[in-house]
């Protein structure tokens, strides 16, 4: 009854805000479309696509996923903030383009806290620190140790500039005092391939590719970049339990609207987000692809993106990265 | 498992009805996204891949693997006819299947690339079933200085492939590798050469420039000719299809060695069809005694390159299938197909998942058979279409490049980067610039800088890593070796002239 | 034949200053060092170059007599550049099939040998095929009439 209470104080909090409210009184009434700002076969086109069924059964009008890919998914994230506010147009939105974007550029062409409304942030998943299976680093404590010894030497390779994994860590270097040397990829597969070929010290990667390797014997897991222990890699500690206090990063994706739309969209969509999160078959995926599920309120949702900007924006300024 | 074993496995799988039908549903679909101009594999199993979820995996995975090899049969086939590629693969098949085209060769060139397209494929097969796992140790052993110096020497090959002008040609790589630039730095996140444009943030895309470049300049060219493109060869019979004993002996060499390189490249992760082609193409030529004959028609020049690239596509899911990473683009699409199926690649797919690993094996020979059996009697129906008045083709073309282009992303933006690219197209026609070191140049720029600037961040700014790294330093050798093997002969022409009865500089 | 300066002169200035417009763009980038290059690093090198090729060209060009060049078929251009341009304004808005008859038709206009009648059936046969092959076969976020 916690979120009901939250959903109604949204919901009076955007009715009061907006001078329409008999915008869309019976929606919907017609096809929503849900924009995947990637190409086909990640995973948030399969939670949009998942999360689009649940609706359209729940809503009753179909529910059209739509990838437009682009620039780390900005440019799909930038049509939705441009598309008209009804409520028939949506955006799987990520950490990359609802968060870090605006923090990394200047010229962004919308603005993530004030162009979307959120519906909700639908899941998280936190990262795992991973070393070659024949690094000498055993525990967070070694890569502290090492990285405060010699700065710019230890080498973690992420899929490129401004991604969550980039993120996760400049924050653990802004948050241990140390400098990693960072070694941008174009996608994480080649920062995995010079991984497990020896030629970077780490990477700060998704847990479900790398549970892969950890369990086939080529990496092994240092910490997981979530505040507990995650199911898909047990006994590995938090890399906040493991010597750095406080270190917290997650990558997560969530259902947004552009800024303006109806209160009684809102709802009605966020009504359907959690009933879908309820259901099973989201319930036996989330296991599957390590996701946890959080389901926030368009209010908490709101402020939590706003959080998580100012949190970045920290870390990007503090590591000299603003474009 | 050994490979009996594995062998039995596969075949039970892949010879299931339904898994056969995905597999020619898949295969069908390639050849004819392929044909069509602009549509890619990678856009193709993209729009494809929605209609996967629900399909059981490895039916699924056969399907859209399918596409992409079934693709590369079809691609060749508007190159040839139409000058009209849709890739860098494709570009390379031009430089002499146009040409033949334009001879009245065409039932000719096309029948070679789809034979080539097999053989090249079959023994890329035979190389992922008996090898994959260590060929994939091997491809790992390839950081950022051994890919900068392959790449040095597909660059060093790009920049002597074409006929005409020298520094016409080295004017256009430069420009390529310029344009390969334009969008967002790998290592810093600046954009770069965006004029603002936010659409410009990956860069221009490869099919654009290429359908620009190629296709609306060959357009523009062609409107207002008299006759129809494609010389009217009247019914086409198998006899204008089969080469000749001499035709036979003329390709059989320029094959083996094209689906060697092939199969090498494309087990490298992050290089491609494009790069194994061009690296066929300018190996032929290199090796060839009568070098001039290429770019007006050689058959050697389809050969080689069609052999490659489809031993690459093939030899592409060597890293995926035995490491977990994708090789490329398209192959990482068909990764995140598994993924959606519950299927995560790494390095115990084979032993955690043999029914699909051997099943889509398997199906990649029944596949490529069906695409032979598909594609040559195909051959006189497009031959026919493409005959039609040139007027009434055109404006059909041109719906298909837009379209085509759209797909990629959805975005009406690549409509106009194809315009641009046609009208630039089109200038460098009328005065004698090639269009296709625009092309290589645009896919090995980016690689290029990047792992050169990778390489310095790792060896901490030490340029001899390029020389001491032992895999690298073989790759620099055979740079300098093909470099070498172009300025040489002229230098040694130089130094006979001064005897009597020397031969003639050419 | 008599030299023609416009046959390569031309585009081997234009190589020249374009690569001086791109070098100064390079100069706007972090330039970094020859062992930790920035992003204006290459772009300046490779605009160098660019520079370099295109004065060859035009050394070239001065030594060669050149054919003059073919009449231009500005037709064929003008037509062409106006079809793709009306295609691609439009068809997000008022969907493939009537995209595609005004590609049709703008291309018929600059046509010197038209015939309506075969043309209207090519249109006719590429607005169905791309309809079942793009719309439905492939899914294109695209109506075959009106905005998507």
């Amino acid at each position: 009854m916690f979120r009901r209470s939250f959903l109604a104080a949204s919901a009076a909090a955007l009715a009061a805000a907006l001078a329409s409210p008999l915008a869309a009184q019976s929606y919907p009434e017609g096809p929503i479309t849900i924009v995947v700002p990637f190409p086909p076969g990640g995973s948030t086109d399969l939670l949009a696509r998942k999360l689009g069924e649940s609706i359209s059964a729940q809503l009753g009008q179909p529910v059209v996923v739509e990838n437009r890919g682009g620039a780390g998914g900005t440019v799909g994230a930038n049509y939705v903030a441009k598309s008209d506010a009804d409520g028939y147009t949506l955006l799987m939105g990520v950490t990359g383009s609802n968060a870090i974007s605006a923090a990394l550029r200047d010229d962004l062409p919308y603005n993530p806290v004030t162009d979307f409304d959120p519906v909700s942030i639908v899941i998280s998943s936190p990262l795992a620190l991973v070393v070659n299976a024949e690094s000498d680093f055993t525990s967070v404590q070694d890569v502290l140790d090492y990285a405060a010894a010699n700065p710019e030497t230890f080498t973690h390779g992420t899929p490129g500039v401004g991604t969550s994994m980039h993120m996760a860590g400049e924050l653990f270097g802004l948050e241990s005092e140390t400098k990693l040397l960072h070694v941008p990829y174009t996608g994480s597969a080649a920062a995995l391939q010079d991984l497990l070929g020896g030629r970077i010290d780490a990477m700060f990667g998704d847990i479900l590719v790398t549970s892969e390797y950890i369990a086939s014997g080529r990496l092994k897991a240092l910490g997981v970049t979530g505040t507990q222990e995650h199911f898909l890699l047990e006994g590995v500690p938090t890399i906040a339990e493991a010597g750095l206090d406080g270190y917290a990063a997650f990558s997560w994706q969530g259902l947004f609207a552009p800024a303006g739309t109806p209160p009684e969209a809102l709802d009605a969509l966020y009504g359907a987000v959690s009933e879908a999160l309820g259901g099973e078959e989201m319930q036996a995926i989330f296991r599957e692809r390590g996701f946890l599920v959080e389901g926030m309120t368009p209010t908490d949702s709101k402020a939590f993106i706003a959080s998580e900007v100012e949190k970045w924006t920290e870390v990007v300024n503090a590591a000299g990265l603003k474009q | 498992m050994d490979l009996l074993a594995g062998f039995q496995t596969g075949l039970a799988t892949a010879l299931t009805w339904h898994t056969l039908m995905y597999c020619f549903i898949g295969v069908t679909i390639g050849t004819f996204v392929g044909v069509l101009p602009g549509i890619g594999a990678l856009a193709a199993i993209s729009l494809a891949l929605p209609l996967t979820y629900y399909l059981d995996p490895t039916d699924a995975l056969i399907m859209l693997a399918g596409i992409f090899y079934g693709a590369q049969y079809g691609g060749s086939t508007a190159s040839i006819l139409l000058n009209l590629p849709g890739t860098a693969t494709a570009a390379i098949t031009c430089l002499d299947g146009y040409p033949m085209a334009q001879q009245g060769k065409a039932p000719l060139a096309i029948f070679v690339t789809a034979i080539n397209s097999f053989v090249g494929s079959s023994i890329a097969i035979i190389l992922v079933m008996g090898f994959a796992p260590a060929i994939a140790e091997f491809a790992l052993e390839f950081g950022a200085p051994e890919y900068f110096s392959v790449m040095l020497l597909g660059l060093v090959a790009a920049s002597t492939l074409t006929i005409g002008s020298p520094f016409k040609a080295l004017s256009m790589v430069v420009f390529g590798l310029l344009l390969g630039m334009v969008g967002t730095d790998v290592n810093t996140g600046q954009f770069r050469y965006t004029f603002g444009l936010f659409e410009l943030a990956d860069g221009f895309s490869i099919v654009a420039v290429a359908m620009g470049l190629f296709g609306v300049a060959e357009i523009i060219s062609n409107i207002g000719q008299p006759q129809s493109v494609i010389r009217d060869v009247g019914r086409i019979r198998m006899a204008d299809m089969l080469p000749t004993r001499a035709e036979w002996r003329q390709i059989v060499r320029p094959t083996l060695r094209g689906a060697g390189i092939g199969s090498f490249v494309g087990a490298l992760p992050g290089t491609g069809p494009g790069i194994a082609s061009l690296m066929a193409y300018a190996t032929e030529k290199r090796i060839s005694k009568t070098p001039e004959r290429f770019g007006h028609g050689a058959l050697e020049g389809i050969s080689a390159p069609e052999a490659a690239n489809n031993a690459s596509v093939q030899s592409a899911f060597i890293p995926m299938l035995s490491l977990g990473i994708p090789g490329d683009a398209v192959v990482a699409v068909l990764m995140g197909a598994m993924i959606l199926h519950g299927i995560t690649p790494g390095p115990n797919l084979i032993n955690s998942e043999p029914q699909m690993f051997w099943g889509l094996i398997m199906s990649f020979w029944i596949g490529n058979l069906m695409l032979l059996v598909l594609n040559i009697p195909l051959i006189g129906m497009w031959v026919k279409l493409l005959s039609l008045p040139y007027n009434l083709l055109y404006p059909a073309i041109l719906v298909f490049v837009c379209v085509g282009v759209y797909s990629a992303d959805n975005n009406v933006f690549d409509i106009f980067v194809v315009l641009g690219f046609g009208v630039l197209g089109t200038l460098m026609r009328r005065y004698g610039f090639p269009a296709t070191p625009v092309l290589l140049g645009f896919i090995l720029g980016p690689l290029l800088e990047e792992h050169f600037r990778r390489a310095m961040l790792l060896s901490r700014g030490d340029a001899t890593v390029f020389f001491t790294n032992p895999i690298s330093a073989v790759f620099m050798g055979l740079s300098v070796l093909f470099l070498a093997s172009v300025f040489l002969p002229g230098l040694r022409a130089r130094l006979l002239r001064q005897k009597p009865g020397a031969v003639a500089e050419d | 034949m008599a030299r023609s300066p416009a046959t390569s002169l031309l585009p081997g200035i234009t190589i020249i200053l374009a690569g001086a417009a791109i070098g100064a763009g390079a100069l706007t980038y972090p330039l970094g060092s020859v062992f930790r290059p920035g992003p204006g690093f290459f772009p300046l090198g490779l605009a160098g170059l660019l520079m370099a090729t295109g004065l060859g060209v035009v050394i070239e060009a001065r030594g060669s007599d050149a054919a003059p060049p073919e009449p231009f078929a500005w037709g064929a251009l003008a037509g062409v550049v106006l079809s793709i341009l009306a295609f691609g304004l439009t068809v997000e808005h008022i969907g493939y099939i009537p995209a595609t008859l005004l590609l049709f038709a703008i291309c018929a206009v600059f046509e010197r040998f038209r015939d309506w009648k075969r043309l209207a059936l090519t249109a006719a046969i590429i607005s169905a095929l791309g309809t079942a092959v793009f719309l439905w076969g492939l899914g294109l976020p695209l109506a075959a009439f009106g905005g998507a």
